[in-house]
């Protein structure tokens, strides 16, 4: 079996807060393999941002903590590296694209200055050349017109325009993983096709492997071959996106679906939308036991107390819930 | 006798006038000369755009950001004041009526904004925002507002221990929900949510749209809902419009529309929408470019530079919106 690119064992993560040590993420494994595309589907605060921030060391630390685990890049711990080791690594193997591209680049630097910035730090190349290596990176992602737009500011470029001078920041060194943080979640619908088409046709040239992290699970039918569900800072349920979809096995991920409202579903008068009651559990008060049942319709009393483990089914899937598969 | 604004609303209810009825609104925003004493052109964030609401429909309105669908929603709501055209609720036009009548009026037209964050008073509790709206209408006691205002919160599916909690104790959804009670105080016919569920969790929109839902049917509100969720603006709304750079280029039932759409931009953002069900191959429509700034001028469609129909007549002439359809209207001269 080849190594896979990027394999999570373990990792646990907390915050040093007034209120106390807080888990943001509990235990969490999974691996990614060479060429796929996984998606970490979860809501705001199950700490998904959180665990793709831990792979490239970019969070505070402290009042962060990685008290657990282990990061493997290609084999290698990220998490025994250096400062001057990780540097080498993030934009180079690993790069990230953020959720909003305004906040992420510089505003006060030209595009091309902070094109140019990557082929410096991690090559050899002189400024002439990078300038022009910059020129086909922002050709590649579509951009018209990329000699004058390395003059720009970001505050000259549209939503989308900004999100694609990301990827192609993200792509100067050819990495052999791409992190997107809600890459599409800050654009418009036409937009946000744009860029999953983009993404899939530059895995496809590169070979990278992408770790997507996103709520939308639109996106991930679009373009992902294998699906974590995050809770509550726990993977609740993981399996190949097609497969996770159509057939979720947890109660959560079958609750996530049947909220989204379906394009072309029968409406009928005075239908309503089947709701997930109750809201995320904050940080410092996770329930006991599962940390679903206190919103899970199919909650029985073992779920009050015991914390049901990932259990595998047919297919390469996980899950965790006391309740067997058919009893949804 | 003057008659209230009740009693007028009474009256041409039975004379079956539209709730709302718009016509060619326009807002520009414009030209100022900047400190270089260079000419900057004028924003048509709204150019020109007509249609009417009936009592307790719901009426969507879609398109990108950048298209001046929150800028329809708050020059209806005289929140900021219109360049031109005519705004008539219940049959008195808007635009005419002084501060001081449009603040009574209030009282039957509301708004739910986008961010429920940024729409609240941080320094002030939940009971306080919700009292607020009665002490505006002069409703002077205050035991029976705080009563009210208990009763709301339960209404939105909140309880009083959020009554003396302050906003940013409460997460997105709930605070949403307060943003919906704030609304829905002073019982309007007429209430504009501008993109209600977009700031907010996938599992906490569903219930969002349930509850607006059912305040329709108990409170018999009609609804501008905005958008740029087709999905969600099927799932909600009667009717259904989509706007491009300032003007309306669709607008039908919301069955016409999501089975028959007829302009080239409806059925881009139609195929764009990341579907959940396997099966569908989807023919996607190459929709290249971004949304073209409301500030450059153009001759002809504002949709021609992204358009896959596009022709020689486009370039020169502006479609007009036209019936297509019985009550389908498009603007469009090579329409599906």
């Amino acid at each position: 079996m080849p190594l896979p690119e990027l394999d999570i064992q373990n990792l646990k993560i907390s915050f040093s807060t007034p209120k106390g040590k807080l888990t943001a993420v509990n235990r969490i494994s999974f691996k990614l393999n060479k060429g796929e595309t996984l998606a970490l589907v979860g809501e705001s605060g199950c700490g998904k941002t959180v665990s793709a921030l831990s792979i490239l060391r970019l969070l505070p630390e402290p009042p962060a903590e990685i008290s657990s685990g282990k990061i493997l890049l290609s084999g290698q711990n990220l998490l025994s590296l250096n400062a001057k080791d990780l540097r080498d690594i993030r934009g180079h193997s690993i790069s990230m694209i953020f959720q909003d591209p305004m906040t992420a680049l510089n505003p006060v630097l030209s595009i091309g200055e902070q094109m140019v910035e990557t082929f410096l730090r991690h090559t050899d190349l002189k400024r002439k050349e990078a300038l022009q290596k910059s020129v086909d990176l922002l050709s590649r992602v579509e951009i018209p017109s990329p000699k004058e737009k390395l003059k720009y500011y970001p505050h000259q470029l549209s939503g989308g325009m900004r999100q694609r001078v990301m990827i192609a920041m993200s792509l100067a060194c050819s990495p052999r993983l791409l992190i997107a943080d809600e890459p599409t979640t800050a654009l418009d619908v036409l937009t946000q096709a744009q860029i999953l088409e983009l993404l899939e046709s530059l895995k496809k040239e590169n070979g990278m492997s992408i770790l997507i992290i996103t709520h939308d699970l639109g996106v991930v039918a679009e373009i992902a071959q294998r699906v974590l569900i995050m809770y509550a800072g726990e993977i609740v349920e993981s399996g190949p996106a097609r497969a996770l979809l159509d057939n979720p096995l947890h109660p959560y991920t079958k609750g996530l679906i049947a909220s989204v409202p379906k394009l072309g579903a029968l409406k009928k008068l005075g239908a309503r939308l089947d709701e997930i009651s109750g809201n995320v559990p904050s940080l410092e008060q996770r329930p006991s036991g599962c940390s679903f049942h206190p919103r899970c319709t199919w909650a029985i009393e073992k779920c009050k107390t015991q914390k049901p483990q990932l259990r595998e089914a047919e297919g390469q899937r996980q899950w965790s819930c006391h309740l067997e598969p058919g009893s949804l | 006798m003057e008659l209230s604004f009740r009693t007028r609303v009474v009256m041409n209810i039975k004379k079956e006038i539209p709730l709302l009825e718009v016509v060619d609104l326009k807002k520009y925003f414009l030209p100022t000369k900047n400190i270089l004493e260079m000419q900057v052109a004028s924003v048509r964030a709204v150019d020109g755009i007509s249609f009417t609401i009936s009592k307790g429909e719901t009426l969507g309105l879609v398109g990108e950001s950048g298209c001046g669908k929150s800028t329809v929603a708050k020059t209806l709501l005289r929140l900021i004041e219109p360049t031109s055209g005519q705004v008539s609720f219940f049959g008195t036009n808007l635009f005419d009526l002084k501060n001081i009548t449009m603040r009574n009026i209030r009282k039957e037209m509301q708004i739910i904004f986008q961010d429920p964050y940024s729409s609240v008073n941080p320094a002030r509790s939940i009971g306080n925002i919700l009292q607020e709206p009665f002490e505006i209408h002069n409703c002077r006691d205050k035991k029976e507002n705080a009563e009210k205002a208990l009763q709301l919160l339960e209404r939105v599916g909140l309880t009083s221990e959020h009554f003396k909690k302050y906003p940013h104790e409460l997460s997105g959804g709930q605070l949403q929900r307060v943003g919906i009670a704030r609304a829905i105080a002073l019982n309007p016919k007429f209430v504009v949510a501008d993109e209600p569920v977009a700031a907010l969790d996938v599992s906490i929109q569903a219930q969002i749209i349930n509850l607006l839902l059912d305040l329709k049917e108990e409170l018999d509100i009609s609804y501008l809902f905005i958008s740029h969720d087709m999905a969600v603006v099927e799932y909600f709304c009667d009717r259904v419009a989509v706007m491009y750079l300032g003007k309306i280029v669709e607008i039908a039932s919301s069955e016409q529309i999501y089975k028959s759409p007829k302009h080239p931009y409806t059925l881009a953002l139609l195929n764009a929408i990341p579907k959940l069900d396997s099966g569908k191959i989807k023919q996607r429509i190459p929709i290249k470019g971004d949304i073209s700034s409301p500030a450059s001028l153009q001759t002809g469609c504002a949709f021609q530079s992204r358009c896959p129909i596009k022709e020689k007549r486009c370039e020169e002439e502006i479609p007009n919106l036209q019936e297509s359809a019985p009550n389908h209207h498009v603007a469009c001269f090579f329409k599906q």
